[in-house]
């Protein structure tokens, strides 16, 4: 009887191991597939890590620039206003003056009232440029999870690891190099354009 | 020449500066100016103030909660409040209705505009 148990149980085992086997011969082409898979999406995984972090990097910057293009525009706008007040200020003490006359000056006190009244664009283009800025920031924001989470990914398995070495690398190394470079050359350059002289810095320069 | 003192809120310096002169043209003489919510309840304390203006967006507290905090306290729930914004959405326009506003100009205005609406607003 226990010769018989012994026989059945090696038969169970023999057909749990074919069922293995069975299950891992439809599991193995479906893991070759899975890891040809992540061989392609590799060099475009690896493209959107460099092109994010590269891009990533340059928001604050771009926010910095758009709060300095309010202040401009807002000290510009505060010169334009002194200098209508003091018109304005000027055709008061005009006196003596016949009909006609007083009423020249009142067409030209009412234009400067529309002057000022037309560089509230000032404060609307304001506000427009902070619209932006708050879109820009909650970019930013993203990226910086998105950062962290690649590298929570990096730290809990060993193929995470292995893959986010993989991404930093890239396919190309030297060609994501000088991808890199070249769109930091391309921004510094927007940069520069916007961090000209002032006239008494360059007259400075002359001594 | 108009007695009533007028509060306007802003946090934009041009602005300010802008309804300050229309103010004057429109005859008023007295004027405090606030940045925001709360700096104005800040200067509106103690004061006699017969009208106040305020745009909707601004930093710490914003024009609605403004014009809630007011019409929720008895000194100043009778002010007539004009909002002066950029938002001219028809749901923000029910909501300053709403909250009791006396009058909603949406920037850019005209002297004229701002005028009306101030003879309005005071005449209710």
């Amino acid at each position: 009887m226990s010769n018989d148990n012994g026989v059945g149980e090696i038969f169970e085992k023999i057909a749990e191991m074919q069922d293995f086997l069975r299950i891992g011969d439809e599991v193995i082409p479906f893991l070759g597939d899975l890891f040809k898979f992540i061989q392609d999406v590799m060099p475009l995984m690896s493209e959107i890590q460099r092109s994010f972090t590269d891009s990533s990097g340059k928001l604050p910057d771009a926010a910095k620039r758009l709060n300095d293009v309010s202040h401009a525009t807002e000290m510009a706008t505060h010169e334009i206003m002194d200098k209508l007040e003091s018109i304005n200020i000027g055709l008061d003490k005009i006196s003596n003056l016949s009909e006609s006359d007083n009423e020249i000056v009142e067409t030209i006190k009412n234009d400067v009232m529309d002057i000022t009244f037309a560089l509230q664009f000032q404060d609307i283009t304001s506000q427009k440029l902070e619209h932006a800025n708050r879109i820009l920031e909650a970019i930013n924001k993203k990226f910086v999870e998105l950062s962290k989470n690649s590298e929570m990914i990096k730290v809990k398995t060993k193929v995470g690891e292995r893959i986010m070495h993989e991404l930093h690398l890239g396919p190309d190394p030297d060609q994501a190099n000088k991808d890199s470079e070249e769109f930091h050359k391309e921004t510094e350059d927007v940069i520069r354009e916007n961090q000209n002289f002032s006239q008494d810095d360059i007259d400075a320069l002359f001594g | 020449m108009i007695d009533n003192k007028v509060l306007f809120v802003d946090d934009s310096p041009t602005m300010r500066r802008i309804i300050k002169n229309s103010l004057q043209k429109i005859g008023f003489t007295e004027f405090i100016e606030a940045e925001n919510g709360v700096d104005a309840l800040d200067k509106l304390e103690g004061e006699d103030v017969g009208l106040i203006l305020s745009d909707w967006n601004m930093p710490e507290m914003n024009g609605k909660q403004l014009v809630e905090e007011l019409k929720s306290n008895d000194k100043y729930k009778d002010i007539p409040i004009i909002m002066i914004t950029t938002r001219g959405m028809k749901e923000d326009v029910i909501t300053a209705v709403k909250l009791g506003v006396a009058g909603y100009v949406v920037k850019p205005f005209t002297p004229e505009i701002l005028k009306g609406k101030i003879q309005k607003a005071l005449a209710k």
